[in-house]
């Protein structure tokens, strides 16, 4: 043994001596997935490498940014714009040399990670923040039968869980608050909360800087868009300022003519000329110690900040314009939207926001701190050794728990409470009855390629859904668009519901091979369906999708059968809500 | 105070968002000295350092393999040299911002309040004190005497443990919603915190009342160490000592007393010391920022259920019963 050898020599020792060799060598022998390298992720690369496991594949979408460093204790400054699952499989391989650290930069949904990936190990490992990731993962653990570790951190709060087959619950059995989508009118024309003006901000960036896209909710500005960006030589603030003047004036006087939208309670709009715009420079007093972000800037500035940050991607980024999407991190695309959205709340009465707060509700951040990552780590891998002891036995007879953390008052005395994990959901869409009710406003304005990306992929969690009614495929994701190629295959992208024959009543199949996830889906017509909550013009009736009602059913059915379960539901909801303040 | 650079806020965002701005300036403002580079010390340090904590790092032991294996911030060259001289540079590298200074000394059992002055908490780890828990109550003390918070941690294999004594301590406000949002209620509090001398002198309570098997565990060992010598040939007499005080406590995942004794010798597993030196963190970050109530005053980790249990040892005398008004006009009237 060379000096270099004896570290790990000696900490293995160490381990042995704790967990013993039975425990050890499962250590050892096991093969993980780990998906995700972020926060969770590097406490837990450096858990598990430290405490002896030597095979382990580590799946991260995302690069370093420079508001991870915070936590993300393996990153420094120099690895910002590096891959994740590379900077920190290498950093852990450095603990022990001898493991094998195999790291994937790609998104977890990709189809080279589907089944046949997964199968490949003993245990799969989260570590992610998203909920699409989580779902979808929930699926790939189930089709291939994997036991599979889950954990979330929000703040300080965070719990940690196990899933598998036939055993506990999966990730979907509970009703998980779907994200926010908002009215399209409210969006355009009427916005009521600073929320509305940045999602419209965020439109308007894409439209501006990003490549065409017909789903974005200002498709129908792009020629105009076009039209003042086009132009030869083009000034940016030039640029700018003609936008300035289209949206925040000339727009607006358009919009408060319209007078059926306005009354008493929701006032006109007022338009905003540049020129008056700067004569506004007064401040709101603000709190002394705010930070300058934290502080809400006068309108001048607005209008100043909007006009540079264009005039800045057209001095520095060029060669960008066209290819460019809204990045709460990139300073200039958050400039822009962060302008842009107060500007737009000027127009509409509405309280403008600090760059501070505009970043937290455009880029749904949620807060986050070393110390929280660390337990939850912690906790997967105390979870992970009882799962690998669990043979022969169901996870439920064996030691693996759901745990909470607690913060910052200990309950029943318990910081980090355990508690059992609950038997599988019987209704659950993803893992027991696979059935679940839509109810359509209109099935014959509903095209089937919009049905199966908002219904299936946005409120089901699919990823790349096909579809088939009465025996034969009527969505294939291999065809999305209409055209020749679709056509022969007899396929319709284009068609309504109705135009494939389908009504109140009708049964689809949908199916997922990737995720290797099946579900039947009864369809129903209700013209009534209510527009505010559900603007994309479908309803999921069971299982996770079916809505906040039906969560809070099913938290009230729980709280009267178990106390104690409910006292942990309870935290349970919080930290899904508090995970899921997302924006569009 | 001085205010928080443009640095600072893109580095520290995210617990900017969590803890605002005012207890991120305490935290830039704060020293703690980290006395001992084992166990959950050594993530203390991580959480510590990365959330802006200004860090000193003590210890008199020199680098072993064993430490290397364990310890993230050693590295095989560093065998022979003084663990905290080679790990403050790696703590350091996590934080550019933030500064970590070290002190190779052996400690001065005459001047204690020397080595604690000038530190808003220490965090002390058993090992490096020999596992002598009079030396640890003396620490203490003069940590009262130098008002800083003073924490105290242990380990054994998959039990971790660690008592805090923030003396009387004051909260001064309370962030809403589990500490998701910055929003905070001002609503100031205070905490009376035993001292460890009489955590040692509840010993025989601790270790044959209710408190879990965990907290029993660590109290035999300090009762074991008052006439016995710390080192894993000892594990035989520690179980002829806790039957002899006719106190066998079963713990959760543990097969004897014997075992659990030899662990208290060796690092503890990286994760039980993860999630522990996370625990730690945040009361350290609570004694500073003086947000949130604090944990009183023991906290025990077991692996093997999953749990951490908070324990107030010795327990809080009951509160003196409050008179009825009447009673009180009454006594007045009788004058
Ligand atoms: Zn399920």
């Amino acid at each position: 043994m060379t000096a270099s050898e004896a570290p790990a020599a000696a900490g293995d020792a160490a381990v042995k001596t704790v967990l013993g060799e039975e425990r050890f060598a499962a250590v050892q022998q096991a093969k993980l997935l780990v998906v995700g390298a972020g926060g969770i992720g590097c406490e837990l690369l450096k858990n598990l490498v430290l405490t002896g496991f030597r095979d382990i594949e580590v799946v991260d979408l995302d690069t370093i940014d420079v508001s991870n460093l915070n936590r993300q204790f393996l990153f420094r400054r120099a690895h910002v714009d590096r891959p994740k699952s590379v900077v920190a499989a290498e950093a852990v391989k450095q603990f022990r040399p001898d493991a094998k650290i195999l790291s994937h930069h790609g998104n977890v949904k990709d189809s080279q990670f589907g089944l046949e990936f997964v199968s490949k190990f003993d245990v799969v490992v989260n570590a992610l923040d998203n909920l699409e990731a989580r779902r979808h993962v929930n699926r790939l653990c189930l089709a291939a039968e994997r036991p599979l570790l889950e954990a979330g951190s929000t703040g300080h709060l965070g719990q940690v869980t196990v899933i598998r087959k036939g055993e506990t619950e999966c990730f979907e059995c509970q009703a998980k608050p779907s994200q926010k989508v908002y009215p399209f009118c409210t969006i355009r024309s009427t916005p009521e909360k600073p929320v509305h003006c940045l999602t419209w901000a965020k439109n308007l960036f894409d439209l501006c800087f990003g490549p065409e896209d017909e789903s974005n909710l200002l498709a129908d500005l792009a020629a105009e868009m076009r039209q003042f960006q086009s132009q030869e030589a083009v000034d940016g603030e030039d640029v700018g300022k003609r936008i300035f003047k289209n949206l925040f004036e000339d727009d607006i006087k358009k919009q408060a003519r319209l007078e059926d939208l306005w009354s008493e309670a929701r006032p006109a709009p007022a338009p905003l000329g540049f020129e008056e715009a700067l004569t506004k420079a007064e401040r709101t007093a603000d709190a002394e110690d705010k930070l300058e972000t934290q502080k809400v800037p006068s309108v001048a500035q607005d209008a100043q900040g909007f006009v540079a940050s264009v005039a800045k991607m057209y001095s520095e980024r060029r060669e960008l314009i066209g290819q460019s999407s809204f990045s709460k991190d990139d300073p200039v695309s958050m400039d822009f939207v962060h302008c842009a959205a107060n500007l737009r709340m000027q127009n509409y009465r509405i309280a403008r926001l600090s760059r501070w707060d505009a970043q937290s509700i455009a880029g749904s951040i949620i807060p986050a701190v070393a110390s929280t990552n660390a337990i939850v780590a912690g906790l997967e891998v105390v979870q992970l050794l009882h799962v690998l002891q669990s043979k022969g036995k169901t996870m439920r007879d064996g030691r693996a728990r759901t745990v909470w953390v607690r913060y910052p008052e200990p309950s029943r005395k318990k910081i980090l409470q355990p508690s059992s994990l609950q038997a599988p959901n019987p209704d659950c869409f993803v893992c027991g009855s696979r059935t679940a009710r839509v109810a359509v406003k209109s099935l014959v304005d509903c095209k089937i390629a919009a049905f199966a990306k908002g219904c299936i992929q946005g409120q089901l969690g699919a990823v790349r859904p096909a579809l088939y009614a009465n025996g034969s495929c009527i969505f294939d994701p291999e065809y999305p668009e209409p055209g020749p190629d679709a056509e022969e295959e007899g396929l319709h992208p284009e068609w309504s519901l109705t135009e494939w024959g389908l009504g109140s009543g009708s049964l689809l199949q949908v199916e997922d091979e990737g995720q290797g996830w099946s579900i039947n889906l009864v369809l129903r017509e209700e013209p009534d369906l209510d527009e505010q909550h559900f603007p994309n013009g479908f309803k999921v009736e069971a299982g996770a999708g079916a809505g906040e009602e039906a969560a809070k059913d099913m938290a009230e059915k729980k709280r009267k059968a178990d106390a104690e379960a409910a006292e942990v539901n309870a935290a349970k909801k919080a930290t899904l809500d508090a995970n899921t303040v997302a924006v569009d | 105070m001085s205010a928080i650079t443009g640095d600072q806020v893109a580095v520290y965002d995210r617990q900017l968002r969590l803890w605002g701005v005012q207890a991120q300036q305490r935290l830039l403002n704060a020293k703690v000295l980290v006395w001992g580079l084992e166990g959950s010390n050594v993530e203390a340090c991580k959480n510590l350092v990365l959330a802006g904590v200004a860090l000193t790092l003590r210890d008199h032991r020199t680098v072993t393999a064993a430490d290397v294996g364990f310890n993230y911030f050693l590295r095989p060259e560093d065998m022979g040299k003084f663990r905290s001289e080679c790990a403050s540079p790696r703590v350091q590298e996590m934080n550019p911002l933030g500064s970590v200074a070290c002190s190779c000394n052996k400690p001065d059992r005459e001047n204690l309040q020397d080595l604690v002055k000038g530190f808003d908490v220490v965090i002390v780890g058993l090992g490096v004190l020999g596992y002598d828990f009079q030396l640890a109550a003396d620490v203490d003390a003069a940590c009262r005497c130098q008002n800083a918070g003073f924490m105290l941690t242990v380990a054994a294999g998959e039990l971790a443990f660690f008592f805090s004594d923030l003396q009387e301590h004051v909260m001064q406000e309370r962030s809403t919603q589990g500490g998701t949002e910055a929003g905070t209620e001002h609503k100031p509090e205070t905490f009376s915190f035993p001292s460890f001398s009489s955590w040692l002198s509840e010993l025989p309570q601790t270790a044959s009342g209710k408190t879990d098997a965990t907290f029993k565990l660590i109290a035999l060992f300090a009762s074991f160490r008052n006439s016995h010598k710390a080192a894993p040939s000892e594990a035989k007499s520690f179980a002829a000592h806790c039957k002899e005080v006719q106190c066998e406590p079963k713990v959760d995942g543990l097969d004897s007393l014997e075992q659990a004794f030899s662990h208290f010798f060796v690092e503890p597993l990286v994760h039980v010391a993860s999630v522990l030196g996370g625990l730690l963190t945040q009361e350290v970050i609570k004694a500073i920022t003086r947000k949130d109530p604090p944990l009183v005053n023991s906290v025990c980790f077991n692996a093997h259920t999953g749990a951490a249990l908070v324990e107030q040892i010795p327990a809080a005398p009951p509160a003196p019963k409050k008179r009825k008004v009447e009673e009180e006009v009454a006594d007045l009237l009788d004058d």
